[in-house]
């Protein structure tokens, strides 16, 4: 594996539009890791539609146009035999830390560049936001629909306290046929039963894989001096001196983050750790990895 | 009952310091920083886990830091436990305070002098002392002196003792005080007894090897130190002021003292008799002295009455002197040229006058004349030489026979002019001169009677005369009551002095110039000279002038008693002293005014003498001695020094020392205090 860095970190923060900026981060992963694309099935007849400037002409079906001199692209049914739901926390507690990168801004990154990814070969990918005013974009394999994945990624509210727990069940109801789920979430949930509902999913026949995305702060615990912590979530408050804390919530929290760890592993669930001081590319290239991975061992 | 009290009752407002940690904990809080941060819950359940311990371990903190704050200035107060004399059965504790009251303990600390300060210890010390414990309040200013009544005080009345203590310019006698102390401790024979040195610990005041140790039985009395100005300000001081006349006046050297270890300018101003001078300024090197020098013209008959001044400095005490200078205190010489030549050093005056201007600018006012010329008046001239005169007339004659009757001196010497006839026809000198002069060919001068006043500057040994050559002279005829005080190595008479009437006289067989011999530039020559002038002049002194330390003692020559001392233009209120007849005179005792300044002794003859009564000059020396040196002369070094650290001192106060328990307090409070901060 070559090290070289092949994303600017400049570069992609310059990229305005979310979906111009996973195109970039996935064009750059694949480059480093001499893509290896996943292959579709046959493919199933479904029907005609008019060509809309800006698709690929390859896809023009040029029998059509000679019988009757417009352009048209043939679709099938069933474009592709992976449907990609990614289901991103969109909940208060996402919009953290206030100044730099959030993990609501790394986890739409990374969900976009998958969606990007899914798309360009040819699979389906669909979008669900959770909590509030749920957004739910069904899998689709059309290429430009990345952009209406990006729009909603990128517009999507994002309040709410997180339910994990709800947000899996109606996930479970939407999917449909065995697809692969990826879980954008930093798991902060006060429902215990949370990490049981990502399980069923995985029951279900779903391939699963959760982002746990943090901040480093959270982690680590840097925060000095005396300080008003508040829930961004629920807006409560506590006057803590982190010092006098800090052990014991460095033990707490790796409590925590060694329990989800733990669950989904045991659930077949493929489960990531995204710090959001990592380079998105570098957290993308590990999960590719990690999929060719337990594809060669299936 | 026992009653608590404190050694070092001052420092125990330092204990307001203990509420320091609850005002900084209740006013020092400082405005949190806002933070939303998405794992609240974990923060909130780890904030209310730990909430109690870490109340707790709050409050243990603020009051363990405010015992410390409070222990700390308690400690330093030394408390201990006083027993009442009856409760203890066997005696008293004695307070013995040693306060140095000399001129320098005026120096000034802060606004106010270091005696202030010391006198402000004492009293500390005194209200520390139980009313049934005793006090002894010891004054080191010389003569040391007891002020608190004898042998001991009640606390009460130390304090007013202490009140009455003055500022001094006197010298420093720790020695003495503290021999006066041991006594009154022996006088005493308290339980126990405690020493407080309270001084400026300057270094005059402390002699190498003495033994300032006060003992009590088997034991030495533990001392504690007071010292209160640890630095000293810069001290410039007066040594010393000379005044000589010159031709036109007078002329004042005053020389000034730099005690410090910096070099230092000052302004130096002197008036005589209230008319001031135009000011001058001086650079005084460190640990130097320099010298300003003033001239004014002044009548040379009148007595000079001048003072001093330097600009204030840390000791204002020694920056004035007064001085006084008698009268006709410089020998007005008048030199009757015989033989003068246009080549000056051929003139018969060239020699002898440089002779008598080399011992000292102003010790003799020379005036030149012929002999066709002597003055009307010569009252106004102490001594006259006739050096190689010719015949005189009759009139001149006269004016010096009564000149000399009236007090003064002649010198007559020879030389190719002299006529021995005019001379001898004087009829009063202490030689006849013969007819011619002769040769002489043996070098060397005879001394036949050893103690002439006129060669006093060879009374340890004439050896410089052996080498004078005199060629030629008159071989003297000494007259009847004459005194042959110089010979030619052949023993034939040279030099005769006598009397005449109040006056005196001394013939010279030989010239005084290098016509006759080679006298002049002998070594011998130029004292020699000096001590004929002023044997001849001394008939015209007036009066004495004597120079004391304050606090001094003297016996002095006078004319007659009683003799009474007052301040020379200053309070009239005349003070009688001692006075015995003796040797046809008499002799008064002169104790030492308390203070500086210009003085003069009354005699029924009319003024006697003038006493210039100055300051200790190693007063205005503020170097301190080292403090080691002090203990080790107080016999504590090495000794006390941990029993007074720790507290278990047998004459720690009046009883059971407290504050070695208040010591052991803070060493577990500050222990407890760390562990608590590490637990965390």
């Amino acid at each position: 594996m070559n090290d070289r860095p092949l994303i600017d970190p400049q570069v992609l923060e310059r990229l305005g539009s979310l979906e111009l900026r996973a195109r970039y981060l996935v064009e750059g992963t694949l480059s480093g890791m001499h893509a290896s694309r996943l292959s579709g099935d046959n493919v199933e007849f479904a029907g005609h539609r008019e060509y809309v400037p800006g698709e690929d002409p390859k896809r023009i079906d040029w029998k059509a146009f000679g019988r009757l001199d417009r352009y048209y692209i043939k679709e099938s049914l069933d474009e592709t035999n992976l449907a990609v739901h990614l289901a991103v926390d969109c909940s208060g507690s996402m919009e953290y830390p206030e100044t730099g990168t959030t993990k609501g801004a790394y986890a739409s990154l990374l969900a976009a560049s998958l969606a990007c990814m899914a798309l360009e070969q040819g699979d389906a990918a669909g979008l669900y936001l959770f909590p509030a005013r749920r957004v739910h974009l069904p899998p689709r394999a059309s290429r430009v629909y990345l952009r209406e994945i990006a729009r909603a990624l990128e517009t999507g509210p994002r309040e709410g306290r997180a339910s994990i727990g709800a947000a899996a069940s109606e996930l479970a109801g939407m999917a449909g046929r065995r697809g692969l789920i990826v879980l954008f979430s930093d798991m902060i949930d006060e429902d215990p039963a949370a990490l049981d509902s990502i399980i069923q999913l995985s029951r279900r026949g779903h391939d699963v894989c959760v982002f746990h995305v943090l901040d480093r702060s959270e982690i680590g615990f840097s925060a000095s001096g005396l300080t008003l912590f508040c829930d961004p979530e629920s807006e409560a408050q506590v006057l803590v001196e982190p010092d006098a804390i800090r052990e014991a919530y460095l033990r707490e929290f790796g409590a925590f983050l060694e329990r989800c760890r733990r669950v989904c592993i045991d659930a077949g669930v493929d489960y990531r750790l995204a710090v959001t001081d990592v380079p998105p590319e570098t957290a993308l290239r590990e999960f590719l990895e990690g999929r060719q991975g337990r594809r060669a061992r299936a | 009952m026992s009653m608590l009290q404190f050694v070092n009752p001052g420092f125990l407002w330092l204990a307001l310091l203990g509420i320091l940690p609850p005002l900084i904990h209740l006013l020092g809080r400082r405005k949190p920083r806002r933070l939303r941060f998405p794992p609240f819950e974990f923060v909130r359940r780890c904030e209310e886990k730990s909430r109690s311990r870490r109340r707790l371990r709050s409050m243990l903190l603020l009051v363990l830091r405010t015992l410390l704050l409070v222990f700390v200035p308690l400690a330093i107060a030394r408390p201990f436990l006083a027993a009442p004399a009856a409760a203890q059965g066997t005696g008293f504790a004695l307070q013995v305070v040693i306060l140095d009251n000399s001129m320098s303990a005026s120096q000034a600390a802060g606004g106010e002098t270091a005696l202030d300060r010391m006198k402000q210890r004492a009293r500390e010390i005194a209200s520390a002392t139980s009313p049934a414990n005793r006090f002894v309040l010891a004054t080191a200013a010389n003569p040391p002196a007891l002020v608190t009544p004898f042998p001991a005080a009640s606390p009460d009345l130390a304090r007013e003792a202490i009140g009455s203590v003055k500022p001094t310019y006197a010298s420093t006698s720790i020695g003495g005080a503290v021999g006066l102390a041991r006594g009154l401790v022996e006088a005493a024979a308290p339980q126990s007894a405690k020493g407080y040195l309270l001084s400026d610990l300057a270094r005059h005041a402390f002699r190498e090897a003495e033994d300032l140790s006060i003992g009590l039985g088997d034991e030495r009395v533990s001392f504690e130190i007071f010292d209160p100005v640890p630095n000293p300000g810069q001290n410039l001081s007066l040594v010393s002021a000379e005044v000589r006349g010159t031709a036109e006046g007078v002329r004042i050297t005053a020389t000034i003292a730099n005690h410090s270890r910096a070099a230092a300018g000052t302004e130096i101003k002197v008036s005589i008799a209230g008319a001031a001078l135009r000011p001058a300024a001086v650079e005084v090197p460190a640990r130097g002295t320099a010298e300003a020098v003033f001239e004014t013209a002044h009548d040379r008959r009148s007595p000079v009455f001048a003072e001093v001044a330097l600009h204030p400095d840390a000791l204002t005490q020694d920056n004035v002197l007064p001085f006084a200078r008698p009268p006709g205190r410089e020998t007005a010489v008048l030199l009757v040229n015989g033989d003068p030549r246009t080549v000056s050093h051929a003139d018969e005056t060239f020699y002898f006058e440089r002779a008598l201007s080399a011992g000292g600018e102003g010790a003799f006012v020379v005036m030149s004349t012929f002999p066709e010329a002597l003055p009307d008046d010569l009252s106004r001239f102490d001594a006259i030489a006739l050096l190689n005169c010719g015949p005189f007339a009759t009139a001149a004659a006269t004016r010096l026979d009564e000149f000399v009757r009236g007090g003064g001196g002649l010198l007559v010497s020879a030389g190719d002019h002299t006529d021995p006839a005019s001379h001898n026809a004087m009829g009063w000198l202490p030689a006849r001169f013969p007819q011619s002069a002769s040769a002489n060919a043996a070098p060397g001068l005879l001394v036949p009677a050893a103690g002439h006043p006129a060669l006093s500057p060879f009374a340890g040994g004439a050896e410089g005369l052996g080498v004078v050559k005199i060629t030629r002279r008159f071989e003297l005829v000494p007259a009847p009551g004459a005194q042959v005080f110089l010979e030619t190595a052949d023993g034939r008479p040279l030099s005769a002095a006598g009397r005449h009437g109040d006056g005196r006289v001394i013939v010279f067989g030989s010239s005084l110039d290098r016509d006759w011999g080679d006298w002049p530039i002998r070594p011998s020559y130029l004292p020699a000279m000096g001590a004929f002038v002023k044997y001849l002049s001394r008939g015209r002194e007036a009066w004495e002038t004597y120079e004391l330390r304050v606090g001094e003692k003297r016996v002095l020559k006078i004319e007659a008693c009683p003799a009474t001392l007052r301040a020379a233009g200053g309070n009239p209120e005349p003070q009688e002293l001692q006075c015995r007849a003796e040797n046809g005179g008499a002799v008064a005792t002169v104790s030492g005014p308390p203070e500086p300044g210009l003085y003069e002794i009354t005699t029924p003859a009319g003024r006697t003498a003038y006493l210039v009564v100055r300051t200790d000059p190693a007063e205005s020396d503020l170097e301190k001695t080292p403090r080691e040196e002090v203990e080790a002369a107080l016999g504590i070094k090495g000794r006390s020094a941990l029993r007074s650290l720790v507290g278990f001192g047998a004459n720690e106060g009046s009883g059971p020392a407290l504050w070695s328990w208040v010591l052991l307090a803070i060493v577990l409070v500050l222990g407890a205090e760390q562990w608590v901060t590490r637990r965390g």
